[in-house]
């Protein structure tokens, strides 16, 4: 799991309201490095809650990703390449996401969440 | 472990609300610690005892994974969470906990609450009346009897009866064109005693004759969301007769503070403010509106009693059964026990409704959107209450099935709360685990109008797949970064080997957040879902997750097949079936099949006994046999079932336009049978069988094929009309004809 998908998951465990961001709980990272598309970056970019993608790079020892972008730094090569790296190449590949509401762990193994509710979350 | 279990049953157990944000209490709630994750609740307390003295560890829920710890001191519980909330906790193996402080309940939950009057002259509701022993054991053995023998409906969570007119749950009424017929006769001697009683003969409101008969079976532990009968659908007195078992019935009354109120309604709020003064705060913790006050009463409901609900107990009082197995009555405790019948007569109402209750009444109020915010006002201390939430929206028990939905907020995902029919369970979600690496193998052929489609979507799009399967559209287009998901985690696998990014989800209920991704593909999945309202949900939830103008493409498959022998290899699902499926699954699986589209397999014929089941079925599968002669042998090829998004066109003619209920087989050959690993267990299991002629288990997939229109119908709706008109759907359920919602996707016009 890239933390791009990180920044679209959210708990939608029925009842929940701030299911989002999920916390991370780590066991295992892969890094897998990946062609940066800059034009993809910068669409991206708006789409993401940006303070979500932050703590979760620091949550996953990656502390070079700055609390706050200006957009004029969507222009900077070495931004942009700490905010592909983020963003696309660190996989979380064991570990867990975890509900900030109600503190259910959807498990992540070999890479894959498992966000399927129960039958009595849903 | 039975040591563990030993002396968890003897630590004091304490019931905990929901864990408190920002209290410091003495109690901590800790979350990925527990036997699940391998630490036993000894090492927890040794642990947490670094701290200060614990009191006790006792499990959160049943997960196994979370837990409670109860320290003596605030002090203590701050300094624990303090240290080892969101760190490595080196004293449990470097485990990362989240800790919160949790808040003991002092008081019995909030349905326990209202005291339980046992007559209901101390309920003190006009228009409530219970009669205790109205019939006798053998009366009560009869009617129990009489109604066993006949063919029950399954809802979700209970089984239900309709004699007279069907009570719909769709639109909470009957419809009054289609009489089923007289009420059974076994019931003739409780009607006719019920015509004698005075409160019935002597109504103001005329009742007689009963023409409407629900009987609901309640397993033991469900209940009945909270709703008032639909006004507009029965006139006079609602009766409910117990059988079998006894519950407690809950009654609410909202009132709008600031409104006049009503007078007759103001000695009973005093009343009932002295009855449970607890009820204040709850009422502002939990209602969303604080102007909205609310009155509650409860009334226990033996065995062989009656209830007659008239007047204001009927239009104007909300009644609900709790869902439990186990009712505290004023301390006492009683079993629900096994099951509890209801007879609920009633008697149609031929026009609109005028009774004096307008804020509930549907035939008065021209916005019903109000009457829903009523009832989403009922459940909303359910949910923080922690009731369980077992509600769904068609089930009913009197009528007017107010569904159990959390108040909406704007972008919060809408719920949907019904389980996973067997149908899909079986025939969809294990079938495709264990066929998942052959199935994969074989589906790498591209339908054209998917990769069009994708193919126009703009650079740097992030497109959701909602049911990916194997994967086999993910990555198609370089420009765009997709994202899939499927329920079947050996098919999720299978991408995620291949490097693509996904996770296991259910279509119908999408993690992702509301409106981030730019296009939704549904490929090949709505026909799996078993029930109209599925296949709309899951056409919600991908709308959802896509931001207005953004792109969704859904296909599915048709009846009208360009290759007709397709049908032939296709099983309709018809009468003879159920008995396969009876045997096979037991009495769960045919209790789903009423609320599936399947009406047209009943118990009634699912009851036909056949000396052997199976006689029945070898000549459709010789038939198929000889169509599928060829590929059969070559099952690896994807020419196996070409039906796969074949969504051919030719003019729909079909002999059995109506059928659209199917079993399609797929062929394991057995050379790949033991890959999935699940083979052996299929066949013990029944759910594969074993075909020697052509070397394969022969599994069947369920699939609800669509008939010309009938995507297009949807768009209509008001569900799904108010979100199509900020996105482009693009349905294709034809292969000529593509069915756009709005905006005319010109680039499919093949």
């Amino acid at each position: 799991m890239r933390l791009l998908t990180h920044n679209m998951l959210a708990c939608n465990i029925k009842g929940v309201t701030k299911g989002f961001p999920l916390a991370i709980e780590v066991t295992k990272l892969e890094t897998k490095e990946s062609e940066m598309n800059p034009d993809f970056l910068r669409h991206i970019y708006p789409k993401l809650d940006w303070k979500a993608l932050h703590d979760a790079a620091h949550t996953l020892g990656l502390n070079d990703i700055p609390e706050q972008v200006e957009p004029a730094m969507l222009e900077d090569e070495d931004f942009l390449q700490k905010f592909h790296h983020a963003l696309l190449e660190v996989h979380l590949e064991e570990g867990a996401l975890i509900c900030p509401e109600t503190n259910r762990r959807f498990p992540v193994t070999k890479g894959v969440p498992n966000m399927l509710l129960n039958e009595d979350e849903v | 472990m039975r040591m563990e279990n030993y002396s968890m049953e003897e630590m004091p157990q304490i019931t905990f609300g929901k864990p408190a944000h920002g209290v410091p209490t003495a109690y901590l709630y800790v979350a990925n610690c527990g036997p699940a994750v391998g630490i036993s609740y000894s090492d927890i307390k040794k642990a947490f005892e670094v701290f200060g003295p614990v009191v006790n560890v006792q499990p959160a829920g049943t997960s196994g994974s979370r837990v409670y710890v109860s320290y003596d001191s605030v002090d203590n519980a701050v300094a624990a969470r303090g240290a080892w909330n969101s760190v490595a906790c080196d004293a449990l193996e470097g485990r990362v906990m989240v800790i919160q402080h949790a808040v003991p309940q002092t008081q019995p939950s909030a349905g326990e609450q209202v005291v339980v009057s046992m007559s209901s002259v101390d309920v003190g509701i006009p228009g409530l009346t219970l009669y205790t022993d109205f019939i006798t054991s053998e009366e009560e053995q009869e009617l129990l009897h009489e109604v066993d023998e006949r063919p029950w409906q399954t809802l979700a969570k209970r089984r239900v009866q309709h004699y007279g007119y069907e009570f719909l749950y769709k639109t909470r009424n009957v419809d009054l064109t289609q009489r089923l017929g007289e009420l059974p006769s076994v019931s003739e001697p409780v009607l006719k005693k019920i015509s004698l009683v005075p409160d019935i003969r002597n109504a103001k409101e005329p009742t007689l004759p009963f023409d409407q008969l629900t009987v609901n079976e309640y397993p033991r532990g469900v209940g009945l969301s909270p709703h008032i009968d639909t006004h507009s659908a029965f006139e006079g007195s609602i009766l409910s007769l117990s059988l079998g078992g006894p519950c407690i019935m809950e009654f609410r009354k909202y009132i709008n503070r600031g409104d006049s109120p009503a007078d007759d309604n103001e000695d009973m709020r005093d009343e009932s403010y002295g009855n449970s003064e607890s009820m204040n705060g709850q009422k502002d913790d939990c209602l969303p509106n604080k102007s909205v006050e609310v009155i509650r009463k409860a009334l226990f409901l033996p065995q062989r009693s009656l209830l007659i609900l008239s007047g204001e107990a009927r239009y104007a009082w909300h009644h609900y059964i709790p869902h439990h197995k186990i009712d505290n009555v004023n301390g006492q405790v009683l079993d629900r026990g096994t099951r509890r019948v209801s007879f609920t007569f009633r008697k149609v109402r031929p026009g609109p409704c005028s009774c004096t209750f307008i804020e509930h009444c549907d035939s008065q109020l021209s916005d019903t959107r109000t009457l829903a915010l009523d009832s989403s006002r009922c459940s909303i201390d359910e949910g923080t209450k922690g009731y369980a939430s077992v509600d769904s929206p068609e089930e009913g028990d009197f009528s007017n099935e107010i569904p159990y939905i959390p108040v909406e907020t704007g972008s919060q995902p809408k719920h949907f709360n019904a389980a996973t029919p067997e149908i899909e369970k079986r025939y969809v979600h294990k079938v495709y685990n264990a066929i998942a690496p052959h199935f994969s193998d074989t589906r790498f052929a591209k339908w054209p109008k998917v990769a069009l489609f994708l193919e126009s979507l703009e650079p740097g799009s992030v497109v959701a797949d909602a049911g990916c399967g194997n994967g086999k559209y993910l990555g198609f287009n370089k420009n765009c970064f997709f994202v899939g998901c499927d329920i079947s985690p050996p098919l999720i696998g299978i991408c995620a080997q291949h490097g693509h990014e996904v996770f296991v989800a259910d279509a119908l209920h999408l993690p992702h957040r509301t409106g981030f991704c730019d296009a939704g593909i549904s490929i090949a999945v709505l026909h799996h879902l078993s029930n109209e309202e599925r296949r709309i949900r899951a056409i919600e939830e991908l709308l959802r997750v896509v931001r207005p103008k953004g792109r969704v493409l859904f296909t599915v498959w048709a009846v009208e097949q360009e290759d007709k022998k397709l049908l032939t290899k296709w099983t309709p699902l018809t009468c003879k079936y159920t008995e396969e499926w009876v045997a096979d699954t037991g009495t769960t699986f045919q209790r789903n099949l009423s609320i599936n589209s399947l009406k047209s397999i009943n118990e009634g014929e699912s009851q036909i006994s056949s000396a052997n089941p199976c006689e029945n079925t070898p000549k459709d599968t010789v038939l198929e046999a000889a169509q599928l002669g060829r590929s059969v042998g070559e099952a690896d090829t994807p020419q196996q079932d070409v039906g796969d998004e074949s969504l051919s066109s030719d003019a729909g003619i079909v002999g059995e336009a109506e059928q659209q209920e199917y079993f399609v087989p797929w062929h394991l050959p057995y050379h790949r049978a033991e890959i999935g690993g699940a083979s052996a267990a299929a066949l013990a299991d029944g759910l594969a069988k074993k075909d020697d002629v052509k070397r394969a288990l022969v599994y069947n997939r369920y699939y609800h094929c669509f008939v010309e229109g009938e995507l297009q119908r949807y768009r209509s709706l008001p569900s799904l009309s108010e979100t199509i008109r900020t996105c482009t759907v693009v349905i294709l359920d034809k292969s000529v004809v593509p069915c756009a919602f709005n905006v005319s996707p010109i680039a499919f016009d093949v």
